[in-house]
Protein backbone atom coordinates (compact mmCIF):
# COMPACT_ATOMS: atom_id res chain seq x y z
CA UNK A 1 0.00 0.00 0.00
CA UNK A 2 1.19 3.38 -1.39
CA UNK A 3 0.31 6.25 1.32
CA UNK A 4 0.92 9.89 1.14
CA UNK A 5 0.93 12.72 3.88
CA UNK A 6 0.71 16.21 2.67
CA UNK A 7 1.03 19.39 4.67
CA UNK A 8 0.81 23.05 3.74
CA UNK A 9 3.74 23.32 1.87
CA UNK A 10 2.15 22.35 -1.27
CA UNK A 11 0.27 25.46 -1.18
CA UNK A 12 3.08 27.48 -0.50
CA UNK A 13 5.36 25.73 -3.69
CA UNK A 14 1.98 27.13 -6.05
CA UNK A 15 1.62 30.16 -4.35
CA UNK A 16 5.18 31.33 -2.55
CA UNK A 17 2.69 35.22 -1.90
CA UNK A 18 0.15 33.81 0.37
CA UNK A 19 0.10 30.90 2.48
CA UNK A 20 3.39 30.96 4.47
CA UNK A 21 2.86 31.68 7.89
CA UNK A 22 4.19 34.83 7.70
CA UNK A 23 1.28 36.04 4.95
CA UNK A 24 -1.28 34.45 6.81
CA UNK A 25 -0.39 36.52 10.39
CA UNK A 26 -0.70 39.61 8.16
CA UNK A 27 -3.73 39.06 6.35
CA UNK A 28 -5.50 38.27 9.68
CA UNK A 29 -4.14 41.58 10.40
CA UNK A 30 -5.49 43.21 7.15
CA UNK A 31 -8.41 41.54 7.06
CA UNK A 32 -9.30 43.53 9.85
CA UNK A 33 -9.65 47.10 8.31
CA UNK A 34 -11.80 45.20 5.47
CA UNK A 35 -14.95 46.88 5.48
CA UNK A 36 -16.90 43.61 4.48
CA UNK A 37 -15.11 41.78 7.49
CA UNK A 38 -18.13 38.88 8.87
CA UNK A 39 -18.57 41.28 11.95
CA UNK A 40 -21.47 38.78 12.44
CA UNK A 41 -19.33 35.79 13.00
CA UNK A 42 -16.08 36.38 14.02
CA UNK A 43 -16.20 39.28 15.94
CA UNK A 44 -18.40 42.90 16.08
CA UNK A 45 -15.64 44.99 16.36
CA UNK A 46 -12.55 43.69 14.54
CA UNK A 47 -10.45 46.64 15.59
CA UNK A 48 -10.10 44.84 19.09
CA UNK A 49 -9.53 41.64 17.70
CA UNK A 50 -6.39 43.13 15.90
CA UNK A 51 -5.41 45.13 19.14
CA UNK A 52 -5.76 41.63 21.51
CA UNK A 53 -3.42 40.20 18.78
CA UNK A 54 -1.05 43.20 19.20
CA UNK A 55 -0.75 43.22 23.51
CA UNK A 56 -0.57 38.91 23.09
CA UNK A 57 2.93 39.60 21.07
CA UNK A 58 4.07 42.01 23.76
CA UNK A 59 3.11 39.02 25.78
CA UNK A 60 5.16 36.68 23.48
CA UNK A 61 8.62 39.00 24.38
CA UNK A 62 7.94 38.05 28.35
CA UNK A 63 7.31 34.48 27.42
CA UNK A 64 10.98 34.91 26.09
CA UNK A 65 12.27 35.90 28.59
CA UNK A 66 10.86 33.62 31.24
CA UNK A 67 8.48 35.84 32.69
CA UNK A 68 5.21 33.45 31.87
CA UNK A 69 6.82 30.55 32.87
CA UNK A 70 4.65 30.37 35.85
CA UNK A 71 1.51 30.74 33.78
CA UNK A 72 1.89 27.70 31.82
CA UNK A 73 -0.40 25.58 33.75
CA UNK A 74 -0.26 22.18 31.96
CA UNK A 75 2.45 19.85 30.70
CA UNK A 76 1.20 20.51 27.20
CA UNK A 77 1.52 24.47 28.13
CA UNK A 78 4.70 23.79 29.37
CA UNK A 79 6.25 21.77 26.73
CA UNK A 80 4.76 23.92 23.83
CA UNK A 81 6.01 27.24 25.89
CA UNK A 82 9.61 25.71 25.96
CA UNK A 83 9.04 24.86 21.85
CA UNK A 84 8.02 28.68 21.79
CA UNK A 85 10.86 29.64 23.26
CA UNK A 86 13.58 27.59 21.21
CA UNK A 87 11.80 29.11 18.14
CA UNK A 88 12.18 32.84 18.80
CA UNK A 89 14.81 33.37 21.40
CA UNK A 90 17.25 34.17 18.80
CA UNK A 91 15.29 36.41 16.80
CA UNK A 92 13.65 38.44 20.03
CA UNK A 93 14.97 42.09 19.60
CA UNK A 94 13.73 41.75 15.39
CA UNK A 95 10.61 40.12 16.29
CA UNK A 96 7.66 41.05 14.72
CA UNK A 97 4.23 40.12 15.02
CA UNK A 98 3.97 38.53 11.78
CA UNK A 99 7.39 36.16 12.34
CA UNK A 100 5.28 34.35 15.17
CA UNK A 101 3.25 31.90 13.60
CA UNK A 102 -0.85 32.29 14.32
CA UNK A 103 -1.23 28.85 15.87
CA UNK A 104 1.23 29.77 18.38
CA UNK A 105 -1.02 33.02 19.65
CA UNK A 106 -3.42 30.38 21.14
CA UNK A 107 -0.44 29.53 23.61
CA UNK A 108 -0.11 33.22 24.52
CA UNK A 109 -3.90 33.44 24.53
CA UNK A 110 -4.19 30.85 27.14
CA UNK A 111 -1.20 31.77 29.49
CA UNK A 112 -2.31 35.60 29.42
CA UNK A 113 -5.78 34.38 30.22
CA UNK A 114 -4.31 32.23 32.93
CA UNK A 115 -2.13 35.37 33.94
CA UNK A 116 -5.19 37.69 34.74
CA UNK A 117 -7.71 34.77 35.68
CA UNK A 118 -10.31 34.64 33.07
CA UNK A 119 -11.85 31.17 32.43
CA UNK A 120 -14.53 29.73 30.36
CA UNK A 121 -16.40 30.69 28.83
CA UNK A 122 -14.67 33.52 27.88
CA UNK A 123 -11.60 32.34 27.06
CA UNK A 124 -13.30 29.90 25.02
CA UNK A 125 -15.05 33.06 23.16
CA UNK A 126 -12.19 34.98 22.15
CA UNK A 127 -10.14 32.18 21.34
CA UNK A 128 -12.87 31.10 18.94
CA UNK A 129 -12.66 34.59 17.24
CA UNK A 130 -9.13 33.85 16.69
CA UNK A 131 -9.50 30.98 15.37
CA UNK A 132 -12.28 31.87 12.78
CA UNK A 133 -10.64 35.08 11.87
CA UNK A 134 -7.60 32.40 11.29
CA UNK A 135 -9.90 30.04 8.82
CA UNK A 136 -10.86 33.70 6.96
CA UNK A 137 -7.21 34.26 6.27
CA UNK A 138 -6.51 30.85 5.13
CA UNK A 139 -9.52 30.98 2.76
CA UNK A 140 -8.23 33.77 1.21
CA UNK A 141 -11.70 34.45 -0.20
CA UNK A 142 -11.53 30.87 -1.90
CA UNK A 143 -8.53 31.28 -3.57
CA UNK A 144 -6.84 28.66 -1.95
CA UNK A 145 -9.44 26.19 -2.98
CA UNK A 146 -8.46 26.96 -7.02
CA UNK A 147 -4.48 26.22 -6.50
CA UNK A 148 -4.64 22.89 -7.74
CA UNK A 149 -5.40 24.52 -11.48
CA UNK A 150 -1.66 25.08 -10.76
CA UNK A 151 -0.08 21.80 -10.42
CA UNK A 152 1.69 20.59 -13.47
CA UNK A 153 1.07 17.25 -15.02
CA UNK A 154 3.83 15.07 -12.66
CA UNK A 155 2.61 16.50 -9.81
CA UNK A 156 -0.95 15.03 -10.40
CA UNK A 157 0.59 12.14 -11.46
CA UNK A 158 2.82 11.72 -8.20
CA UNK A 159 -0.29 12.29 -5.73
CA UNK A 160 -2.69 10.10 -8.05
CA UNK A 161 0.09 7.12 -8.06
CA UNK A 162 -0.82 6.86 -4.22
CA UNK A 163 -3.39 4.48 -2.95
CA UNK A 164 -4.49 6.35 0.14
CA UNK A 165 -3.54 10.23 0.80
CA UNK A 166 -3.63 12.00 4.19
CA UNK A 167 -3.66 15.94 4.45
CA UNK A 168 -3.30 18.21 6.98
CA UNK A 169 -4.56 20.98 5.06
CA UNK A 170 -8.15 22.18 5.64
CA UNK A 171 -8.64 22.63 1.28
CA UNK A 172 -9.37 20.42 -1.48
CA UNK A 173 -7.03 20.98 -3.61
CA UNK A 174 -5.94 17.39 -3.38
CA UNK A 175 -9.40 16.03 -4.11
CA UNK A 176 -9.69 18.30 -6.93
CA UNK A 177 -6.53 17.78 -8.70
CA UNK A 178 -6.60 13.52 -8.46
CA UNK A 179 -10.43 13.12 -8.14
CA UNK A 180 -9.35 11.12 -4.96
CA UNK A 181 -11.15 10.53 -1.45
CA UNK A 182 -8.37 12.11 0.54
CA UNK A 183 -8.52 12.17 4.68
CA UNK A 184 -8.14 15.18 6.06
CA UNK A 185 -6.53 14.60 9.57
CA UNK A 186 -7.26 18.11 10.89
CA UNK A 187 -10.81 18.33 9.36
CA UNK A 188 -11.29 20.35 6.05
CA UNK A 189 -13.03 23.46 5.38
CA UNK A 190 -16.12 21.76 3.89
CA UNK A 191 -17.27 19.57 6.45
CA UNK A 192 -19.76 21.21 8.98
CA UNK A 193 -19.00 20.50 12.58
CA UNK A 194 -21.02 18.72 14.92
CA UNK A 195 -21.49 21.64 16.91
CA UNK A 196 -23.55 24.20 13.53
CA UNK A 197 -25.25 20.76 12.56
CA UNK A 198 -28.91 20.55 13.58
CA UNK A 199 -28.86 16.88 13.30
CA UNK A 200 -26.36 16.24 15.42
CA UNK A 201 -26.56 14.60 18.98
CA UNK A 202 -24.56 17.68 20.28
CA UNK A 203 -28.05 20.09 19.37
CA UNK A 204 -30.52 17.81 20.75
CA UNK A 205 -29.16 18.75 24.10
CA UNK A 206 -30.76 21.26 26.38
CA UNK A 207 -28.30 23.97 25.83
CA UNK A 208 -28.45 22.99 21.91
CA UNK A 209 -25.77 25.86 20.57
CA UNK A 210 -27.43 26.13 17.36
CA UNK A 211 -30.94 27.21 18.34
CA UNK A 212 -31.59 30.84 17.09
CA UNK A 213 -28.35 30.94 15.16
CA UNK A 214 -28.82 31.61 11.82
CA UNK A 215 -25.47 30.17 9.58
CA UNK A 216 -24.11 32.43 6.72
CA UNK A 217 -23.63 29.79 3.84
CA UNK A 218 -21.34 32.13 2.25
CA UNK A 219 -19.00 31.71 4.83
CA UNK A 220 -19.41 28.01 5.61
CA UNK A 221 -15.54 27.13 6.16
CA UNK A 222 -16.00 29.38 9.38
CA UNK A 223 -18.36 26.60 10.89
CA UNK A 224 -16.30 23.96 9.48
CA UNK A 225 -14.44 21.40 11.75
CA UNK A 226 -11.16 22.71 11.05
CA UNK A 227 -8.77 22.50 14.26
CA UNK A 228 -6.42 24.76 15.08
CA UNK A 229 -4.26 24.96 18.34
CA UNK A 230 -0.92 25.35 19.49
CA UNK A 231 0.24 21.73 19.90
CA UNK A 232 -0.14 18.25 18.46
CA UNK A 233 -1.60 16.77 21.69
CA UNK A 234 -4.27 19.17 22.59
CA UNK A 235 -5.57 18.54 18.17
CA UNK A 236 -5.36 14.64 19.27
CA UNK A 237 -6.70 15.17 22.34
CA UNK A 238 -9.82 16.86 19.68
CA UNK A 239 -9.83 14.18 17.07
CA UNK A 240 -10.60 11.91 19.77
CA UNK A 241 -12.75 13.53 21.87
CA UNK A 242 -16.10 12.38 19.76
CA UNK A 243 -15.09 8.60 19.37
CA UNK A 244 -14.10 8.84 23.59
CA UNK A 245 -17.99 10.50 24.14
CA UNK A 246 -19.36 7.78 21.78
CA UNK A 247 -18.03 4.91 23.70
CA UNK A 248 -18.62 6.36 27.04
CA UNK A 249 -22.12 7.29 26.36
CA UNK A 250 -22.88 3.90 24.75
CA UNK A 251 -21.84 1.93 27.65
CA UNK A 252 -23.12 4.59 30.23
CA UNK A 253 -26.73 3.88 28.23
CA UNK A 254 -26.19 0.51 28.40
CA UNK A 255 -25.95 0.07 32.39
CA UNK A 256 -28.70 3.15 32.31
CA UNK A 257 -31.05 0.48 30.81
CA UNK A 258 -29.83 -2.34 33.38
CA UNK A 259 -29.03 -0.47 36.54
CA UNK A 260 -31.80 1.05 38.32
CA UNK A 261 -29.53 2.60 40.62
CA UNK A 262 -27.92 4.07 38.10
CA UNK A 263 -30.49 5.29 36.09
CA UNK A 264 -31.64 7.06 39.05
CA UNK A 265 -28.35 8.91 39.38
CA UNK A 266 -28.59 9.52 35.88
CA UNK A 267 -32.08 11.06 36.38
CA UNK A 268 -31.11 12.96 38.87
CA UNK A 269 -28.54 14.33 36.74
CA UNK A 270 -31.22 16.04 34.19
CA UNK A 271 -31.89 19.02 36.23
CA UNK A 272 -28.14 19.78 37.68
CA UNK A 273 -27.17 23.26 37.40
CA UNK A 274 -24.04 22.23 35.89
CA UNK A 275 -24.73 22.23 32.30
CA UNK A 276 -22.09 19.57 31.35
CA UNK A 277 -23.31 17.19 34.28
CA UNK A 278 -27.06 17.91 32.94
CA UNK A 279 -26.07 17.68 29.05
CA UNK A 280 -24.31 14.19 29.75
CA UNK A 281 -27.16 13.18 31.46
CA UNK A 282 -29.29 13.79 28.80
CA UNK A 283 -26.93 11.79 26.31
CA UNK A 284 -27.22 8.96 28.19
CA UNK A 285 -30.65 9.16 28.30
CA UNK A 286 -31.24 9.94 24.32
CA UNK A 287 -28.60 6.89 23.39
CA UNK A 288 -30.37 4.73 25.78
CA UNK A 289 -33.95 5.37 23.72
CA UNK A 290 -31.61 6.22 20.68
CA UNK A 291 -29.20 3.81 19.91
CA UNK A 292 -28.78 5.34 16.06
CA UNK A 293 -27.76 8.67 17.92
CA UNK A 294 -24.06 9.90 18.44
CA UNK A 295 -21.74 12.12 18.05
CA UNK A 296 -20.16 12.22 14.84
CA UNK A 297 -16.55 10.99 14.04
CA UNK A 298 -15.47 13.26 11.99
CA UNK A 299 -11.83 13.03 11.81
CA UNK A 300 -10.75 9.62 10.53
CA UNK A 301 -7.17 9.32 12.46
CA UNK A 302 -7.44 5.51 13.07
CA UNK A 303 -7.00 5.00 9.54
CA UNK A 304 -3.62 7.20 9.77
CA UNK A 305 -2.64 5.52 12.74
CA UNK A 306 -3.34 1.92 11.09
CA UNK A 307 -1.53 2.36 7.53
CA UNK A 308 0.87 -0.26 6.35
CA UNK A 309 3.28 -0.48 3.59
CA UNK A 310 4.98 2.92 2.17
CA UNK A 311 4.66 6.49 3.25
CA UNK A 312 6.15 9.72 1.69
CA UNK A 313 5.74 12.79 3.27
CA UNK A 314 5.33 16.04 1.23
CA UNK A 315 5.18 19.67 1.97
CA UNK A 316 4.97 18.75 6.28
CA UNK A 317 6.79 20.50 8.50
CA UNK A 318 8.82 18.67 11.38
CA UNK A 319 8.30 21.29 13.98
CA UNK A 320 4.47 21.22 14.73
CA UNK A 321 2.05 18.67 14.82
CA UNK A 322 4.35 15.78 16.59
CA UNK A 323 1.09 13.72 17.88
CA UNK A 324 1.54 13.28 13.43
CA UNK A 325 4.69 11.91 13.56
CA UNK A 326 4.61 9.70 16.79
CA UNK A 327 1.36 8.19 15.06
CA UNK A 328 3.72 7.31 12.19
CA UNK A 329 6.29 6.41 14.46
CA UNK A 330 3.78 3.94 15.91
CA UNK A 331 2.25 2.64 12.72
CA UNK A 332 3.18 -0.54 10.07
CA UNK A 333 4.82 1.65 7.67
CA UNK A 334 7.64 -0.15 6.41
CA UNK A 335 9.55 2.79 4.67
CA UNK A 336 8.94 6.46 4.68
CA UNK A 337 10.57 9.12 2.27
CA UNK A 338 10.20 12.21 3.99
CA UNK A 339 10.98 14.75 1.24
CA UNK A 340 12.77 17.95 2.61
CA UNK A 341 12.51 21.70 1.99
CA UNK A 342 15.80 22.69 4.14
CA UNK A 343 18.22 19.75 5.46
CA UNK A 344 17.91 21.04 8.74
CA UNK A 345 13.70 19.49 8.84
CA UNK A 346 16.30 15.83 7.90
CA UNK A 347 17.35 15.64 11.44
CA UNK A 348 14.55 16.78 13.31
CA UNK A 349 12.57 13.55 11.22
CA UNK A 350 15.17 11.46 12.34
CA UNK A 351 14.48 12.40 15.66
CA UNK A 352 10.82 12.25 15.61
CA UNK A 353 10.39 8.86 13.93
CA UNK A 354 13.05 6.87 15.39
CA UNK A 355 11.60 3.35 15.22
CA UNK A 356 11.88 4.14 10.83
CA UNK A 357 15.54 5.54 11.45
CA UNK A 358 17.03 2.93 13.47
CA UNK A 359 15.87 0.14 10.74
CA UNK A 360 16.90 1.97 7.94
CA UNK A 361 14.06 2.47 6.31
CA UNK A 362 13.87 6.16 6.54
CA UNK A 363 14.58 7.86 3.36
CA UNK A 364 15.10 11.79 2.85
CA UNK A 365 14.97 13.21 -1.14
CA UNK A 366 14.54 16.74 -1.77
CA UNK A 367 11.49 18.34 -2.31
CA UNK A 368 12.13 19.96 -5.85
CA UNK A 369 12.81 16.22 -7.01
CA UNK A 370 8.81 16.38 -6.99
CA UNK A 371 8.13 20.10 -7.70
CA UNK A 372 10.63 20.14 -10.25
CA UNK A 373 10.14 16.51 -12.36
CA UNK A 374 13.64 15.38 -11.44
CA UNK A 375 14.15 11.20 -10.56
CA UNK A 376 13.81 10.60 -6.80
CA UNK A 377 17.00 9.29 -4.93
CA UNK A 378 17.66 7.19 -1.68
CA UNK A 379 19.44 9.56 0.84
CA UNK B 1 39.45 59.95 -2.31
CA UNK B 2 36.08 60.60 -0.63
CA UNK B 3 32.89 59.89 -2.88
CA UNK B 4 31.27 63.23 -3.51
CA UNK B 5 27.46 63.10 -2.53
CA UNK B 6 24.86 64.99 -4.44
CA UNK B 7 23.88 68.52 -2.32
CA UNK B 8 20.68 67.34 -0.37
CA UNK B 9 21.21 64.25 0.10
CA UNK B 10 23.04 63.69 3.66
CA UNK B 11 21.28 65.55 6.56
CA UNK B 12 23.65 66.41 9.52
CA UNK B 13 21.24 66.02 12.30
CA UNK B 14 21.74 67.00 16.19
CA UNK B 15 21.81 63.59 18.95
CA UNK B 16 19.32 64.94 20.90
CA UNK B 17 17.21 65.47 17.72
CA UNK B 18 17.33 61.88 16.46
CA UNK B 19 16.91 60.82 20.12
CA UNK B 20 13.81 62.55 20.33
CA UNK B 21 12.61 61.22 16.86
CA UNK B 22 13.22 57.74 17.51
CA UNK B 23 11.65 57.98 20.92
CA UNK B 24 8.76 59.53 19.79
CA UNK B 25 7.92 56.89 16.92
CA UNK B 26 8.87 53.73 19.51
CA UNK B 27 6.11 54.87 22.24
CA UNK B 28 3.55 53.45 19.66
CA UNK B 29 6.57 50.70 17.83
CA UNK B 30 8.07 49.64 21.11
CA UNK B 31 10.68 48.48 19.18
CA UNK B 32 13.54 46.54 20.83
CA UNK B 33 16.30 47.97 18.46
CA UNK B 34 18.71 51.08 18.82
CA UNK B 35 18.46 54.34 17.68
CA UNK B 36 21.31 54.13 15.26
CA UNK B 37 20.02 50.39 13.65
CA UNK B 38 16.92 52.59 13.27
CA UNK B 39 18.53 55.47 11.64
CA UNK B 40 20.70 52.61 9.84
CA UNK B 41 17.37 51.43 8.30
CA UNK B 42 15.68 53.85 7.93
CA UNK B 43 18.38 55.51 5.83
CA UNK B 44 18.07 52.70 3.49
CA UNK B 45 14.13 52.92 2.30
CA UNK B 46 14.14 54.91 -1.00
CA UNK B 47 12.00 58.15 -1.19
CA UNK B 48 9.23 56.40 -2.74
CA UNK B 49 8.70 53.73 0.07
CA UNK B 50 8.71 56.36 2.59
CA UNK B 51 6.19 58.41 0.74
CA UNK B 52 4.52 55.29 0.33
CA UNK B 53 4.51 54.47 4.32
CA UNK B 54 3.02 57.59 4.87
CA UNK B 55 0.03 57.48 2.83
CA UNK B 56 -0.79 53.87 4.23
CA UNK B 57 -0.06 54.96 7.53
CA UNK B 58 -2.21 57.75 6.97
CA UNK B 59 -5.40 55.24 5.59
CA UNK B 60 -5.20 53.27 8.72
CA UNK B 61 -5.55 56.13 10.44
CA UNK B 62 -8.23 57.20 8.95
CA UNK B 63 -9.88 53.85 9.35
CA UNK B 64 -8.98 53.73 13.04
CA UNK B 65 -11.12 56.56 13.74
CA UNK B 66 -14.27 54.87 13.02
CA UNK B 67 -13.30 51.29 14.12
CA UNK B 68 -13.58 51.68 17.60
CA UNK B 69 -17.23 50.59 19.45
CA UNK B 70 -18.87 53.51 20.38
CA UNK B 71 -19.30 51.97 23.72
CA UNK B 72 -15.74 52.44 24.76
CA UNK B 73 -14.71 54.96 27.00
CA UNK B 74 -12.39 57.84 26.28
CA UNK B 75 -9.30 55.94 28.19
CA UNK B 76 -10.12 52.89 26.90
CA UNK B 77 -9.74 53.96 23.33
CA UNK B 78 -6.68 55.99 24.37
CA UNK B 79 -4.87 52.33 25.47
CA UNK B 80 -6.10 50.81 22.09
CA UNK B 81 -4.81 53.70 19.92
CA UNK B 82 -1.43 53.27 21.04
CA UNK B 83 -1.45 49.36 20.35
CA UNK B 84 -3.57 49.85 17.46
CA UNK B 85 -0.87 51.88 15.89
CA UNK B 86 2.00 49.38 16.98
CA UNK B 87 0.18 46.78 15.17
CA UNK B 88 -0.46 48.70 12.27
CA UNK B 89 3.40 49.62 12.24
CA UNK B 90 3.80 45.94 12.24
CA UNK B 91 1.88 45.22 9.36
CA UNK B 92 3.50 47.85 7.27
CA UNK B 93 6.88 46.85 8.61
CA UNK B 94 6.34 43.34 7.18
CA UNK B 95 5.02 44.39 4.02
CA UNK B 96 8.01 47.09 3.22
CA UNK B 97 10.52 45.00 5.12
CA UNK B 98 11.47 46.84 8.11
CA UNK B 99 11.14 47.46 11.67
CA UNK B 100 7.70 48.99 13.10
CA UNK B 101 9.64 51.82 14.81
CA UNK B 102 11.32 52.61 11.14
CA UNK B 103 7.74 52.46 9.83
CA UNK B 104 6.63 55.34 12.32
CA UNK B 105 10.07 57.58 11.55
CA UNK B 106 8.24 58.27 8.38
CA UNK B 107 5.94 60.47 9.76
CA UNK B 108 7.56 63.49 10.33
CA UNK B 109 11.16 62.83 9.70
CA UNK B 110 13.95 65.46 10.57
CA UNK B 111 15.24 65.35 6.71
CA UNK B 112 13.32 65.32 3.31
CA UNK B 113 12.06 61.72 1.82
CA UNK B 114 15.48 61.90 0.06
CA UNK B 115 17.81 62.56 2.12
CA UNK B 116 19.95 60.13 4.46
CA UNK B 117 19.99 60.90 8.06
CA UNK B 118 23.56 61.20 9.90
CA UNK B 119 23.50 61.74 13.53
CA UNK B 120 26.12 64.49 14.17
Amino acid sequence: MKNLLVGNGINCQFDPTSYTSKQIVLRILKNCNRRDFPTEIIVDAPVLLKDYLGLLFLEARKALVGECDVHAVSTAEKESLQAFKEKYVDQAERLKMTDICFEDYYLLHDLACHSIHIGNPDQYTVRESMRSAYLYAIYNDGKLDQLYRLYPEHVVAFLQSHDRIFTTNYDSNLESATGKSVNHLHGQFDRLSDVYNEESLRNKLPDCPIRDYKMDPQYYYLYSNAITTHCGSYKETYIKQHSTANAVVLRMASVYQNDPKIKAEVDSWLTNENSLVCNLGHAIVLKASHPELHFSEQYDFESFEKMSGELDILGLSPWNDYHIFCAINNSAICKCVYYFHGENDCKKVTELLPSLAKNGNLYFSPANEIWENKNGKKA
Amino acid sequence: MAKKHKPGKIVFIPANETEKWFRTANVFAKSLISRSEAIRLFNNLSAETRIEICKELSEYDSIRKSAFPHDMTENEITDQYTTSVMVDAHILGTEYGTDPVVVLMCVNPPCKPNQKVIVR
